[in-house]
């Protein structure tokens, strides 16, 4: 390591090893440095100049700066490129005695951004510690911001890969912080990086002793017990979450105080949504472009907080199984559904609630301002007016806010109102401050201090009279303090008291006894006015945080009902019903519509039925051509039935829904090359782990397994597979199985419970319609070709592939031998593609007849049109 | 050449839809009320452009087969009526038989309907009057009509066509009728992409009109009921401060179907008397329901206007309910509506007003005692306190007030009392107001006329009422007459003097700016309280404003702000 000489340049190299994995911001005067690599590295990544210092001895330093107060953009430029960043500032005054002393006073990563305008509002920013053993692997996670920490552990074993990643792409943390045991271990690593992009950074946390951990996270939350959080019996959990919590502690250079006790999550309480489903459903972001635009969340989200947004899409995420939490959301959303007038006006008042939770985060992180407050006080205001109003609700969610403790709310907004203020000066400003009458002393030193100021105002008026001075000018500045300035011209007429302090190009700087005797008490009142301020500030501050769990409390409540009005006007809006929650496990959806797709399509979207029961209808096999809609029919499925168990009413006009455990989308087969499986490894990982999983209660979309090999391998194996879904007395999750291998639908004489189901097309001038409907029967044509001719492929493919087909077709070919045997052929204009397109052309010749308007036609006209006619029909014969 | 020829088919067809649609809103009309015949529960319209651009109409009904599409779009073709006695009864809304017929020749239509026992709809397209393609479609059961490029072939009829807000606004009104007379069906309107106008399906009328007219059904309306051997009549009447100078918020509901009637309008405003100024309408929606044998709903193409066969004892029996209801109700103003109404005070006249100054003794402030302190605000507001809260008064319109009621009475003695001989005036009317005139001599001879008749339209008057002297009695007389042509009361004050009369007690009102004694501030307020109509001035703005403890608690947040107590 370089060596320097100079006292500044010890102190940087002092510091900067003690944090080797951040990039070091070295706050000088004004700017926060860059030095040596972390100079060439920034100022590559920022943009800015590099430059250097000559030292001496110790040569040039590379170096490169960023003003203090646009910090915070750098800082975000730097964290999206992966960096962390040190801040490191001066702690004590600077005197003539030696270098200041400087700190690090908090570490910024990605996971513990505190400059919530670099973050989504209405997302979690999640950092979390991951912890695998032999045995079992833990997940720990936390939001800085909001306060929210959680700890889930299972064992590990061959779905450990799924559970990971499930939980890692439910909660898509933006860091990672792993031992180093893991972080040098590529398999260990592996499983996270697999699903997870994230940062990933080892920490020495992970502690040396299940024991030593315990009493680090009970020392934490002053409790007695590690039990009391109800992860006490998970000893790999309660490393996590220990080395989350140092880890946090760590970046912010203090213990923190103001995380919620951590709480185990189950899985098991929610419905099981697995990696694939997430991603299928489209839940948050699409599953092509990524984007938010086009996902579930987007088109439902009507929230107006951004606590309301977090708790939305954490519903989502969690689909309940107890029916009595569900409906009791549907009653909210219910209630205010046919009372819309109530529910503009809590939204109109929930638009003006900020981000509590963050809000007080911030001032527990001690980076709060006067603001902070103010917006603290804001929210919880409109939470005071709405307290009444939905408390007077005889709905059970309603009545959960009567224990919210109101009064003591209304005492620290009282206690806010009276100690802080906002004032508007004259030109414009908002100034936020101490209001007078907090203290008497800070009231009286305020006096003086303006009191000071004006008499320095007159005495410059006067001192300008006395001496016929015109120019004569009474300034501050850090150096002297208060002096008289008198220009070159007017120096003869000075007085004699005037005492000469400098001497500048075009004027001379002068004391007098008594401006410097006023310049004492303005200043010390000064000082002693900023200390006081700053005592009260913080003296409000430690009250806000002493009632933090309640002002969660709120925050909770205030979002929940955000969510529930959201829930509510998008129900009125697209006329949305409630289903029927049922524990009889049949699933039956009238008229059910895809939410996002619906409101793309409007009317033009075909709502279908749906029906699944455990008897007669377990499964529904579906064939149709390409395009038809058979995988919107089944992603809509699992959508409804995910919204229905969020709490949220669906579009249908009518439904009855029995209870999922989990739901399951196999859909479409898309490689995973970074994985190194190729499609149709991922499609048999996928299937193995619903046919493991599925349960009675479970919902099971497979589309088009066995797509991934060839045509005899997957038959068989699309064939097993549905076999085995239907066959197990146990275990009957209800199933939609779509497929192109129309052998299929012979399952359906051969299993009581399997139901074959067809995607309705016509076909019309050798093109085919898209009817979009879901029918009971078997599709016994595919279109492929015309699906092809649709997308633009050249006329000699089409033409090439029209006569392998025909081949095909009346030869030995599979698609043959099923024509034969398929029972429910309903749909005769499929048949035989020569006497179909005759027919169309008769067809159309007699729609044409049929159409005219003899009342409306000259004779003249009439002969055309015959004449017209007759060309046509000869074309026909 | 000839040049009278017989139109070709297509031009009558076209001249004949224009009938029927003239823009866009009687298309969304027609067809919501084929919806509505077709016993939809949910009815869902979307314009683009005011409707001139694109009208799709969604429906959740009974929706139409193949064959009863291609049926559809013929012309005189219905599935209401048979025979010219089933027009007698007719109980749907759409019964002509011409509306899709004219609508696909005034636009392009596409229409997509299935029936509830079809897994699939029916697709038929009609571009310049003609069926283009059928083809089956996927839908939901109901029916979908789609209506684009309206009038693209009839430039003439194109530019005739109002802006887009305009024709919204037309199209908005239409719906809020039909959902106000259709209270079981849910309607929702979008514009441009916007959801405009948004109601579910409600179990009674009383349910629809709260949801439409909103929060302010409870401050600014008043509900009224009747039920006779002949018909039944309910609904609400707004508050003199709900009143506006457009008649739009009007809505009349005869059987299910939202109709305008001019003379029932009337009936209404004249029950209001001087609580209105002229040219100020109270909103109201008012259901009447009749037999339907007494009503004709086919008098007018576009079945807007309805004719009774016992007009006359309807509106007397409306007149007196409205002047009952009102009388009853409480009709400060609360503080949620301040609008104010300008009335032109030109029309003045002077000879009557020099009469009344003269017959009427003015009411002094001065003559009262005091008792309790009333504020002043500005030298022009009075707030006094009641037990309600408090009353803020606007101590010029209040005195304005009670001046007004004072010289009506002196202007109502007058006017029988005193004739006056003039010279002799010949005035010329036209012959059915002549035929009314002499059929009506009584009224007028009780209004102080004296006339003789010199021709069919010429009539000498020998005497005229002293108050009338300087003002055209033509004028005068035409109102009158027009008001018993129209079968009206004649009213008690004609508008002119109305005029007067305001202005008289408008000119002798102490002014804003004038410092009153408490004494005065007391009288004020105690001869406020005893005149008949204390609550708006005779221009028709408001008098005295009551703050309610709730409304003070309202102001604060002490309580909600929307909840009506």
């Amino acid at each position: 390591m370089r060596e320097f000489s100079t006292p500044m340049m010890q102190q940087y190299m002092n510091i900067r090893q003690q944090y080797p994995d951040c990039m070091l911001f070295f706050r000088l005067g004004d700017f926060y440095e860059l030095f040596l690599d972390d100079a060439f590295e920034g100022a590559k990544i920022l943009g800015i100049t590099l430059t250097r210092r000559p030292r001496g001895k110790d040569g040039d330093i590379p170096m490169a700066g960023v003003p203090f107060h646009s910090a915070d953009t750098y800082i975000a430029k730097l964290l999206r490129s992966g960096k962390k960043i040190a801040i490191c500032e001066q702690v004590s005054e600077p005197d003539s005695k030696g270098i200041v002393d400087r700190k690090v006073i908090r570490i910024i990563t990605p996971g513990t951004i505190l400059d919530d305008r670099s973050l989504e509002q209405k997302k979690h920013n999640y950092v979390c510690s991951i912890e695998i053993t032999k045995h079992a692997i833990a997940v720990a996670l936390a939001d800085v911001l909001t306060g929210d920490f959680q700890v889930t552990q299972f064992e590990r074993g061959t779905d450990e890969r799924e559970k990971l990643g499930t939980h890692l792409l439910r909660f898509a943390p933006s860091e990672c912080v792993v031992s180093v045991t893991t972080y040098n271990s590529p398999e260990l690593l592996g499983l996270i990086t697999e699903y997870h992009q994230s940062t990933v950074s080892y920490a020495p946390f992970f502690g040396e002793s299940v024991r030593e951990s315990e009493v680090y996270v009970t020392q934490q939350f002053g409790v007695a017990s590690i039990s009391s959080f109800g992860f006490g019996h998970l000893p790999v959990a309660i490393t996590a979450a220990r080395a989350l919590l140092e880890y946090i502690n760590h970046t912010q250079q203090s213990t923190v105080t103001h995380l919620n006790k951590p709480t185990l999550f189950v899985p098991d309480e929610y419905v099981l949504l697995d990696s694939s489903t997430v991603a299928n459903l489209e839940l948050f972001s699409t599953i092509h472009e990524r984007t938010y635009d086009g996902s579930l969340l987007h088109s439902i989200d009507a929230t107006k907080t951004a606590g309301g947004g977090r708790l939305l899409r954490s519903w989502l995420l969690h689909p309940q199984k107890n029916k009595t939490v569900i409906e009791s959301r549907y009653d909210v959303i219910e209630t205010l559904y046919s009372d819309a007038e109530t529910r503009e006006n809590f939204q109109s008042q929930l638009s003006s609630v900020l981000d509590i939770e963050r809000l007080t985060s911030k001032l527990a992180l001690n980076i709060g301002t006067i603001a902070t407050v103010l917006n603290i006080q804001q929210s919880l205001e409109i939470f005071l007016s709405l307290y009444p109003l939905v408390t007077g609700y005889e709905l059970y969610l309603f009545k959960k806010w009567q224990q919210l403790p109101a009064g003591q709310i209304k005492k620290l907004v009282q206690k806010i109102v009276r100690t802080v203020g906002e004032e508007v000066t004259e030109s414009g400003e908002i100034i936020r401050k101490i209001k007078d009458g907090v203290s008497e002393e800070l009231d009286v030193l305020r006096e003086l201090l303006a009191t000071g100021e004006t008499w320095i105002q007159n005495f410059e008026k006067t001192e300008k009279e006395r001496t016929g001075i015109t120019t004569l000018k009474c300034r501050f500045n850090s150096v002297f303090g208060y002096y008289i300035e008198i220009s070159q011209s007017h120096l003869k007429s000075i007085p004699e008291n005037y005492i000469r302090k400098q001497t500048l190009v075009n004027a001379e700087r002068f004391i007098t006894p008594e401006l410097k005797s006023h310049e004492e008490k303005i200043l010390g009142a000064r000082e002693r006015i900023e200390v006081l301020e700053r005592e009260i500030f913080n003296q409000l501050v430690t009250e806000v945080i002493e009632n933090m769990s309640v002002i969660k409390e709120v925050a909770a409540a205030l979002a929940e009902l955000d969510v529930l009005c959201s829930l509510s006007q998008i129900a009125l809006e697209r006329r949305y019903c409630r289903p029927k929650i049922t524990d009889n496990s049949t699933l039956d959806i009238i008229a059910g519509k895809h939410p996002v797709l619906a409101e793309k399509l409007q009317e033009q979207f075909v709502p279908n039925d749906v029906l699944l029961n455990e008897d007669t209808q377990q499964m529904m096999v579906i064939t149709g051509p390409n395009m038809a809609g058979k995988s919107v029919f089944m992603r809509q499925t699992a959508l409804l039935v995910l919204l229905a168990q969020s709490g949220s009413f669906i579009p249908a006009e009518s439904a009855s829904i029995s209870l999922c455990d989990r739901i399951f989308v196999r859909s479409g087969a898309s490689d995973n090359i970074s994985r190194g499986l190729s499609t149709f490894m991922v499609e048999m990982v996928e299937a193995a782990n619903i046919l493991q999983q599925a349960t009675s209660q479970s919902l099971v979309i497979m589309d088009e397994i066995g797509r991934g090999t060839s045509t005899y391998d997957g038959i068989s194996i699309a064939w097993a597979i549905a076999e085995y879904l239907v066959s197990n007395k146990t275990k009957k999750p209800k199933v939609l199985f779509a497929t192109h291998y129309h052998e299929l639908q012979e399952l359906e004489a051969r299993f009581p419970s399997i139901k074959n189901f067809q995607v309705l097309v016509k076909e019309q001038h050798g093109a085919p319609v898209f009817l979009y409907t879901v029918t009971p029967g078997a599709a016994s044509h595919s279109f492929g070709i015309a699906v092809a001719r649709l997308a633009g492929l050249p006329t000699e493919i089409l033409k090439n592939a029209e006569q392998l087909l025909h081949m095909l077709e009346t030869g030995t070919g599979v698609s043959a031998t099923t024509k034969t045997k398929v029972p429910h052929r309903n749909d005769m204009q499929l048949d035989g593609r020569e006497t179909s397109s005759h027919l169309k052309k008769l067809e159309a010749l007699h729609t044409k007849i049929a159409a005219l308007t003899l009342e409306n036609t000259t004779p003249l006209q009439a002969l055309h049109v015959l004449e017209e006619l007759q060309q046509q029909a000869e074309k026909i014969s | 050449m000839n040049r009278i020829q017989k139109l070709s088919a297509e031009v009558i067809a076209q001249i004949a839809a224009g009938q029927v649609v003239d823009r866009p809103v009687s298309i969304v009309k027609e067809l919501v009320e084929n919806a509505l015949d077709a016993d939809a529960t949910s009815i869902v319209v979307k314009l683009e452009d005011g409707g001139k651009k694109n009208i799709v109409l969604v429906d959740n009904g009974c929706g139409m087969s193949e064959e009863e599409i291609k049926v559809a779009i013929q012309p005189h073709t219905t599935s209401k009526i048979r025979s010219v006695a089933d027009l007698q009864s007719v109980h749907t809304l759409g019964f002509r038989g011409e509306a899709l017929f004219s609508i696909t020749q005034a636009a392009d239509v596409y229409i997509q309907s299935r029936q509830r026992d079809q897994q699939v709809g029916t697709k038929v397209v009609v571009e310049n009057g003609t069926v283009k393609q059928i083809i089956q479609a996927g839908m939901s059961v109901g029916t979908v009509i789609q209506v684009r490029n309206l009038f693209r072939n009839i430039p003439a009829r194109r530019k005739f066509l109002k802006s887009a807000t305009q024709e919204f606004q037309l199209i908005l009104t239409t719906l809020t009728q039909l959902a106000l007379a259709f209270p079981r069906v849910g309607f929702q309107l979008h514009h441009n992409g916007e959801l405009v106008f948004d109601v579910l399906p409600h179990t009674s009328c009383d349910e629809r009109v709260r949801a439409i007219i909103g929060e302010s059904i409870e401050t600014l309306f008043i509900p009224i009921s009747l039920t006779v051997s002949e018909f039944t009549i309910t609904g609400f009447i707004g508050a003199p401060q709900a009143a506006t100078t457009v008649s739009q918020s009007q809505y009349l509901i005869v059987n299910q179907r939202p109709v305008t009637s001019p003379r029932i309008s009337k009936t209404i405003k004249r029950a209001f008397k001087t609580l209105l100024p002229p040219g100020i309408q109270p909103p109201f929606v008012l259901y009447i329901t009749v037999d339907p044998q007494t009503v004709d709903v086919n008098i007018h193409p576009q079945k807007r206007e309805v004719r009774f066969t016992e007009e006359e004892i309807l509106l007397q029996v409306l007149k007196t309910l409205v002047i009952q209801t009102l009388e009853k109700a409480n009709l400060l103003f609360t503080i949620t509506d301040v609008n104010g109404l300008v009335v032109e005070d030109s029309k003045m006249d002077a000879g009557t007003a020099h009469i009344l100054r003269e017959a009427t003794q003015l009411w002094n402030v001065k003559e009262f005692y005091d008792d309790e302190p009333i504020l002043q605000i500005d030298n022009l507001y009075l707030i006094a306190k009641t037990k309600q809260g408090a009353l803020l008064i606007d101590q010029h319109a209040a005195h304005e007030r009670i001046l007004y009621e004072q010289f009506l009475e002196s202007f109502l003695k007058q006017k029988v009392t005193q004739h006056t001989i003039q010279q002799p005036k010949t005035i010329f009317l036209p012959l059915l107001e002549s035929q009314l005139l002499l059929e009506n001599a009584d009224t007028f001879t009780k209004l102080g006329f004296e006339f003789t008749q010199q021709s069919n339209t010429e009539f000498l008057f020998t005497r005229l009422p002293a108050l009338f002297g300087t003002r055209k009695i033509e004028e005068y007389l035409l109102e009158v007459l027009q008001d018993i042509r129209d079968q009206i009361q004649v009213p008690d004050v004609d508008i002119q003097s109305h005029r007067t009369i305001a202005y008289l007690a408008c000119r002798n009102a102490i002014k804003a700016g004038e410092v009153l004694t408490q004494t005065e501030r007391r009288n004020i307020v105690t001869k406020l309280a005893a005149t008949t109509s204390k609550y708006t001035c005779p221009h028709g703005r408001p008098v005295a404003i009551a703050v309610t403890s709730t409304d003070f608690a309202k102001l604060f947040y002490r309580i909600p702000a929307f909840r009506n107590e």
